[in-house]
This record gives structure tokens, sequence and C-alpha cells, in this order.
């Protein structure tokens, strides 16, 4: 698990990395690139827009010098001037034919094409002439007392150009207008006689700047006195014009000294870049761009750490699986490099352990062997002291019992080279070792035999229980105490179990400790240490055999001896 | 596992990121596109309709759109009040342009100048024959509104002349409503020099350069500027040369009052200058707008010509019928506004003919309860029955392709013999300047 989490901190690591700096590299490259063409677009955009807005300044000025046209025509028409006066009114036939050239001279001047505006003109004796079929909805007495009125004929070579909420004719009473006001004067003559209102829709105005305004481009057209006389913001019509100049928004700007106005061109820059840049699909693509590019690479580190991942727990198992298991090499070259070289390692590493294996265990061998032909010289001198003593006092009986007990247990240890003897040949052997005790030391300590059926056959280690026999003799009862040492011997769980239990002293956790340290002051049969036999158990048989010593104080001592069923 | 989790969680956080981003975008594009769509909305939806004569068409117009909004409320209708000539001039430059921005759906096309239009500009107009019947209507309307047989234009009012006169003027003079009746031009003279000396006002108004008068004439005698095969007749055009008479001598009379536009023309008889106005029967809402003069007036026929044998008391002077214009966008809805209405509605004609005393050329519309009132501004005249019977005796003529182009050269005309031109040899010039300009 530790070395997973250490994988995955990797490869979320390269993933995180990877994935953070593609997304800050198209993050500022987006921007940079973006701010730089918005600039650019701005900036050209902007341009463009300033050259539309001259075009329409000149337009405009062009309308404002065709109006100064018709009026130069009109001032040239006596005839107009004589119907607008009533000179003619005494003689029918005269009145008919001013009335008729008066209105031929106007249809003259106006050209054709102009026809986005009605003609009022009123004369100072108020008479009127529209050039159009419609009514007018104003007194025209009313409309020559306005201000705009008085001022057309007070300065009667300035052309006024006035916005009104309602226009003075039926088409356009419902309408703002922009009324271009000139007084009317005969040609050589200085005193004014009429003035004439050229009555323009504001929507009609709109027409000149139509194509420059769209969803991002507001036109205004705003007077001296700061009211928005034209816009195409309809809403903003007749209030006063508030210029906020924002980085939101691009003002371009132009006199129309003719209108005594100015032309604002209000580009929001914001609008005109969303109709420019489709942000929506940039992001798009961009979470495109990143997804794939993550998938990619985590594919790609996927597949590169794989067999990384793969060695990493074949390793780790190294110690549990006796380093046996190989690892196939796949993945980029350096980790095949490393499998196949980890491969010959383990291979080195076994053949290692094996050679040390095979020289320790002929070394155990050949030692035990040479252990097991031993027989202590001072046991020999002892046992045979005994039987002296045993025939000195002229128990002939037990002293040749007891020395057939010694030549037979001479004879298995020490002619008998077979390492390996059956259970039923130790057991004699022990019980021959417990004769020859018996008799050196007396009766006090029983030893009772309990073989399983079967179990005679089985071998062992020759001489592999007389050590803990020995042990229990001389530990188990002090102080000439009695006892039994109980021997079973019995199949179990497929293995060969044989304890040995006796009912003595017992032991502490620390004397059971110390057990196996070399007790001097006993009198050894032979070669072999109860400290050892444990070791050589499982150098012979494996990790699973072996001996376990169970002990209480006063309350006896079981060693048990686990062994493999052997025949 | 953990691996992929992990890795899961990066793509699912980038994808999210992602989508809020786009969510956020879309959200700003979605109400840009709103505001687009309200833009369109009331530029596209739009029926539009072009009219001139706010008293008489525009209302006609209006009341139209409420009956036809009661069962379409979704559809937005524009009506545009604009001078006639306007029209005729924005008309001629779009369609031959082919360019319909700013064209009207629906626009009202003077009689006169229909058959110029639909033979210049046939494949503009909708086809309307499956909306305006031929037998519904008047037949001498549906024959302007026709091309090769078919029907591109809903007749409209009826253009039927009458003379309609202030009682109290007139009895003032010494004249009584009998006088008026079957009257002729040398009549209707004396009793304006008697009205003029009596009562100082002037018996009608004259526009120099309208000579709507001699057209009247003209028609009432059978003759037009044009002959029946709508090739130039001025020349020895005996009607014509009464006519121009009659002009003239109306014009050295004294009893009329010259007036140089619209405004003064209504201005006249609304403020009680005049004492008649012999014109088309649309007048009437004008006329009635000076509410003062209720029950003051009353109606006649036109005035026939004594001396020409031809002539009848009974003319006609405008009237005009409901054009689709094709390309607009609304060719469908623009039909189906029309055959609700105007090529249909008894209801509407009906309400019409109270409003705005609308002669309707509806053959159903005579059926109509209001077209059997009298009315109480012309003294409880049944004004309607009088026009239903004059409009049956309108001569027929051909208006040919060119009425006003014609009729520009004859203002001059007349104006030069009202100076004191030879009648004939003028007529001669301009018959030979007329042919050129029409192209004959």
């Amino acid at each position: 698990m530790k070395k997973k989490i250490y994988l995955n901190s990797m490869i979320v690591r390269i993933l995180s990395v990877v994935s953070v700096g593609i997304f800050a590299a198209i993050l500022l490259i987006s921007m940079i690139v973006i701010n730089i063409s918005k600039q650019v677009f701005i900036e050209t955009y902007g341009k463009s827009q300033e050259q539309v807005l001259s075009r329409i300044q000149e337009e405009l000025n062009g309308f404002h010098e065709d109006l100064v046209k018709i009026i130069e025509g009109m001032n040239s028409s006596l005839y107009l001037k004589l119907h607008l006066e009533g000179h003619m009114e005494h003689d029918p036939n005269l009145s008919f034919q001013t009335t008729y050239r008066a209105k031929r001279d106007i249809r003259k001047v106006i050209p054709p094409n102009m026809d986005n505006f009605s003609v009022l003109i009123i004369s100072t004796q108020m008479r009127s002439y529209i050039n159009k079929e419609e009514k007018i909805t104003k007194p025209i007495q009313e409309i020559m007392e306005m201000d705009f009125a008085k001022d057309a004929l007070n300065n009667p070579d300035k052309i006024q150009y006035v916005f009104q909420k309602n226009g003075y004719t039926s088409s356009t009473r419902n309408e703002p207008v922009l009324i271009a006001i000139k007084a009317l004067k005969l040609l050589g003559t200085q005193q004014p006689y009429a003035v004439a209102f050229f009555i323009i829709k504001e929507a009609e105005i709109t027409k000149f700047y139509e194509y420059f305004t769209s969803d991002n481009t507001e036109c205004y057209i705003v007077n001296q006195s700061g009211t928005i006389i034209s816009s195409s913001n309809k809403e903003k019509l007749g209030i006063d014009m508030e210029l906020q100049d924002s980085p939101m928004k691009t003002i371009l700007q132009k006199n129309l000294p003719y209108y005594q106005s100015t032309i604002y061109g209000v580009i929001d820059n914001q609008k005109a870049l969303d109709n420019q840049y489709k942000i929506p699909l940039l992001w798009l693509i961009c979470a495109g761009i990143i997804a794939g590019s993550v998938l990619v690479i985590f594919i790609v580190v996927r597949q590169t750490t794989k067999p990384l991942s793969e060695l990493v727990k074949k390793m780790s198992n190294a110690r549990m699986t006796k380093f046996d298991e190989h690892i196939v090499p796949t993945g980029s070259k350096e980790v095949r490099e490393l499998s196949t070289t980890y491969n010959a390692m383990l291979d080195d590493l076994n053949r290692y352990i094996d050679e040390l294996m095979t020289i320790q265990r002929q070394k155990r061998k050949a030692e035990i062997t040479a252990l097991q032909m031993q027989i202590n010289p001072h046991y020999i001198y002892n046992t045979l002291a005994s039987i002296k003593w045993l025939i000195f006092q002229g128990n002939t009986k037990k002293s040749t019992q007891t020395i057939d007990a010694f030549i037979s247990l001479l004879r298995n240890t020490i002619s008998n080279t077979d390492e390996y003897i059956t259970v039923e040949k130790d057991i004699e052997n022990l019980k021959n070792y417990v004769l020859i005790n018996n008799t050196r030391y007396g009766d006090r300590v029983r030893v009772e035999y309990f073989i399983a059926f079967g179990c005679n056959e089985y071998k062992i280690p020759k001489m592999i229980l007389q050590p803990f026999v020995e042990n229990a003799f001389f530990h188990a009862f002090p102080n000439e105490q009695k006892g039994t040492i109980e021997i079973f011997v019995r199949a179990l769980d497929g293995k060969l179990q044989i304890q040995i239990e006796d009912d003595g002293v017992g032991m502490t956790s620390e004397r059971l400790m110390k057990l196996t340290e070399k007790n001097r002051k006993v009198e050894h049969f032979g070669g072999i240490g109860i400290n050892n036999v444990d070791d050589r158990l499982q150098l012979i048989y494996g990790q699973e055999y072996g001996i376990q010593i169970q002990s209480e104080e006063n309350n006896g001592t079981t060693v048990t001896i686990f062994l493999p069923k052997r025949q | 596992m953990r691996l992929k989790k992990v890795a899961t969680l990066l793509l699912a956080s980038t994808i999210v990121i992602g989508v809020t981003a786009c969510g956020n975008s879309q959200n700003s594009g979605e109400s840009s596109k709103s505001v687009a769509e309200n833009g369109k909305d009331s530029k596209d939806d739009t029926l539009t309709i072009w009219a001139w004569d706010e008293a008489f068409n525009i209302k006609a117009a209006e009341n139209a759109k409420e009956i036809f909004l009661k069962d379409n409320p979704d559809v937005k209708i524009n009506i545009v009040t604009m001078a006639q000539d306007d029209i005729v001039a924005k008309l001629n430059t779009s369609l031959s342009s082919r360019s319909y921005a700013g064209l009207p759906d629906i626009v009202l096309i003077e009689d006169y100048k229909a058959q110029g239009y639909l033979t210049s500009y046939q494949d503009e107009f909708a086809d309307l024959s499956d909306i305006a019947k031929k037998d519904d209507f008047a037949s001498y309307k549906t024959a302007v509104n026709q091309v090769d047989g078919i029907t591109y234009g809903v007749p409209f009012d009826s253009g039927v002349a009458a003379t309609f006169y202030r009682t109290d003027l007139i009895e003032k003079a010494g004249y009584t409503k009998k006088d008026m009746e079957d009257i002729t031009w040398e009549k209707y003279i004396e009793i304006g020099k008697a009205v003029k000396e009596k009562c100082g006002v002037s018996m009608c108004t004259l526009d120099p350069n309208d000579i709507g008068q001699i057209r009247m004439m003209m028609q009432s005698a059978g003759t037009w500027y044009t002959d029946a095969d709508g090739k130039v007749s001025i020349a020895n055009n005996q009607a014509l040369k009464d006519a121009i008479a009659i002009y003239k001598e109306l014009v050295k009379s004294g009893c009329t009052k010259q007036v140089s536009d619209w405004d003064q023309f209504v201005g006249a008889f609304n403020n009680g200058d005049v004492a008649s106005v012999v014109i088309g029967c649309w007048i009437a809402p004008s006329i009635k707008k000076a509410e003062d003069q209720s029950g003051k007036w009353a109606i006649a026929p036109f005035p026939k010509m004594k001396e020409n044998k031809d002539s009848v008391n009974a003319s006609s002077i405008g009237g005009a019928g409901w054009y689709v214009i094709k390309n607009v966008g609304h060719e469908q809805l623009a039909k189906d506004f029309l055959a609700a209405t105007f090529a249909s509605n008894v209801d509407l004609m009906n309400t019409l003919a109270e409003k705005i005393t609308l002669v309707s050329t509806l053959n159903a519309a005579a059926k109509a309860e209001n077209y059997s009132k009298p009315s109480e501004f012309f003294g409880n005249q049944e004004i309607f029955g009088d026009f239903a019977k004059w409009t049956s005796e309108v001569p027929s003529v051909n208006y040919g392709l060119n009425t006003y182009a014609i009729e520009d050269l004859m203002t001059e005309a007349v104006q030069a013999i009202v100076g004191g031109a030879d009648v004939d040899s003028i007529l001669n010039d301009y018959q030979a300047q007329a042919e050129a300009a029409v192209g004959q």
C-alpha cells in the first residue's frame, strides 16, 4: 500500500504539474493573444469607425449644403415672395400665375431625391406654404412666435437646427423632428419676408449614420446645450448627453459646426469584442485541450509507471517469496534494464543462498554425526564404576542387566553410524540409558513410555530425546525427590509429536531462558546439549519443526518435539 | 484504483471548469442574442402599411388593424402616415432598384397610378386574385387593379365626385338646394359669384398646380388624357378643351380662393373660407373635422359641362386600392390581413362608413346598416345612397399608365391657356410633348 501511495503521488504530481502547466500556458497565451488583438482590434475598429464617422460628418455637411442651395434657390424666387406676401390677391389671374410659379420654383429648387423632409414656409404676413400634401398641425402664428423663428428673422443669414419632440405636420406630429430654420429674403434685399422650416424626421437623420450603428455602437448628435437631438438610441432623445469616459467604451467625436452640434460615436468595446471573439468557444477549446492532454498524459504516465509499480510490488514481496519470483521485463528501456538486472541479482542471490545452505547443512550434519558418535568418557568411567560396585555387592543379576544395557547403548551410539534410527530403537536406547541411571542414582525417578500405535517405525535423529530425559533426571527432581517422567510418541496433524513430561519442580521463565546455557555441573552422556537441539532440528527439517518447552514452577515441565513422519 | 480516482477527479475538474466557463459566457451570449431577437421582432415580424391622408386612409387602416389584432394578437402592425408624393417617390426608387429594405408590406396606391406600377413592376406585387374576387367589388374599380387578368389590389374607396356645399351660405346668396341638383358648371360659377358678393367668401378653392377639377370634368364626359387604347389624347379632345375653358372661367370669375398646398385647401373649407368643395367623396371626413359646421353641409352631384353633350352629373377622382409588395417578407401575413379586412369585412366597412364616411367599393357593404343612415353633419341627407347612385353613373375611362406624367405637362398648358394663349395650338404642342414624355 505504501508503495502504491508513492506511485500515486508520482502520477498525481506529474498529472497536476502538467495540467496546471498546460492550463496556465493556455490561459497565458490566450490572454496575451486576446489582449494584443483586443488592442489591435479596438485601435483598428476605432480607426475604421472614426473614418466612418468622418464620412457621416461629410454627408451631414453635404446635406446641410444641399439645404443651403435650396434656400438660395428659394431666395432667388420672386414669385415665392409675391405669393407669400399676398400682393396679387386683388387680381385672380395674376394671383393664379404667381401661385403656380411660386410652387414651380420651389419644386425646381428641391431635388426630387431630397424627399425626406417637409418644407414649411411661413411669411411675416402669416401666409404659409407646405410642399407636401399634408396639414400643418400647429397654428402658424404659434410657430412664428417661437424663439427660434424670431431668432431666424433677427439673424437672416444663420441656419439653425432645432430639435422638437413633435413636428408641425400631419406626418411628423407624432415623431421627434429636427427642424432647420432659415429666414428667406429675396436676393439683393436685406429684409427677410418669411421663415422656412425644413422639418426632418429624426428617423431620417438616423439614416445618415445608420450603417455606423450596431449592437455595440451607438451614435448621438448633441447640440450646443448638451441635448441629444438625434440618436440611434431613441430613449435618449431630447435628454442631456452624459458622457462617461470608461475603458469599456471608445468615444469618437466629430464636430458638426453647421449644425452647432457634435456627433459622438460610442463603441461598447466589450460588446464589440464579444462579437469578435466567441468566448464560449474559446473556453470550450481550452477545456478540450486540457482534458485531452490530461488524458494523454494520464495514459502515458500510467503506461510508464505500470511496470515500475509492478517491479516495486515484486521487490517488496521478494522476502516473502524467498527471492524466487522473477519480473517480466516490460515498459520503458530503463525499467526493463532494471528488471533484468534485478532478475540477475535475484538469481545470483538465490544461488549464493543455496550454496550457503548446502555448506551449512553439510557442516551441521558432520557436526551432529560427530557428536552422536561421542559418549562422554566420564560417563563411561562412572558407569563402569557403578557396575563394579554392583559386582562387588554381588548383585550379579543387576550388574549383568546394567552391562547389557551399557553394551547396547555403546553399540547403538558408537558402532551404529546411521544418522537416523527408528523410534523403537531410540526408545530402547533411552530405556538403556534410564536403566543405567537408575542403577547409578537409585530408582526414585521412574520413566514411562507411551508409544502410539504405528509410531515405532518412524525414523528420528539418533539420540534426540536423550538430552531432555537427562535434563529432567538431573534438574526436575532435586533433594532426592521422587517423580515420574512420561514419554509420549504420537502422530498429530501430519507430524510426529514426542512429549517428554515430568512432574518435577518446573522452572521459572528466567530459568527456562538459562536452559540453553551449558550446565557444567552435570555430567552429560553425549555431545548433544538441549540448547542446540532446536536449531539442529530446524536446520534438518525446516521452519515448522522444532521444540517447545512449557514449564511452571512446582508444576513440572513439558518438552514437545515436532518431527516429520518419516519411515 | 486510487490512481484512477485522482485522474478522474482531475479530468472532471477540468471539464467542470471548462463547462462553467462556457456556462458563463453562454449566458452573456444568450442575453445578447435575446437583444438581437428583440431588435429583430420590432423589425421583422411587423406588418408595415403605408398610406396618406390621416383623416381618411390612415383611420381606415387603423380600424382594420384593430379588427385583425382581435384574432391575431401576436401580430404587430405599423401604420405609417406619409405624403402620397413620398410614397410614390419611395416606391419608384426602391422597386426600380429592387431594394426592399424600408418598404412596406401593404401600400395604398391611387387608382390613377395603379396601372403604371403594375405594368412596370408586375413581379413585385402579390397576386391577390384569391382574396379579392372580382365580382365582390364595383367593376370600375377592379379594372384598375388588374393586369393580364390577375388581380393585384384590393379595391378600397370610391372616388366618386360630389359637390359638397354649405347650405347656409348658398341660401344666403339667394339660392336653394334645388339649384344645386343636376347643376352645371356655368350655374355653379353664377352661384359662386353671388356667394362671393353676398357672403364675402369664395365659392371654392383653386390650386394652380392641381388641375383635378379638369380631370373630373373630362371624366364626366367620358374622356381622359388618354383614349380607350391608352394613347395620349390631348389635342382635339373636346371635353378637355371644354374643361379648360370652364377652369379658365373659374379663375377669372374671382369667386375662387387660390391655394397652393393641401393644408390651405383643407383649411379653406374648415375655416369657412369657401362655400363648396367639388372633389371625391373621400374628402367628407376632412369636412367633418370642422364640427361647428355640422348640419350646414349638403352634397350635390358633380356639375356637368353644359357645352359638352357627353358630360353627365357624375365623375370620379382619386380612389385607391391596397397592394401587397411581395418581397418585403410578409406576403402571406399581408394577404391574410387584407383578406380579413378590406377584401371582405362588411363590419369594417360599416364602421368606416360612420367614422370616415367611407364609400366602400365592396358590393356587400351596401347592405351594411350605416350605409342607409342619414348623416347628421350633412343635414340628415342619406349621403351613401346618393354616392352609390352617382358611382353607378360615373363614365368609365382608361386612365392609362401615365396620368400624372401627362398632368404635370397639362398643368403648365393650363397655366399658359389661363394666361391667354391659344387653346388649340397649346394643346397641339403639349400633345407632342406628352407623347414624347410617355414614350409613345
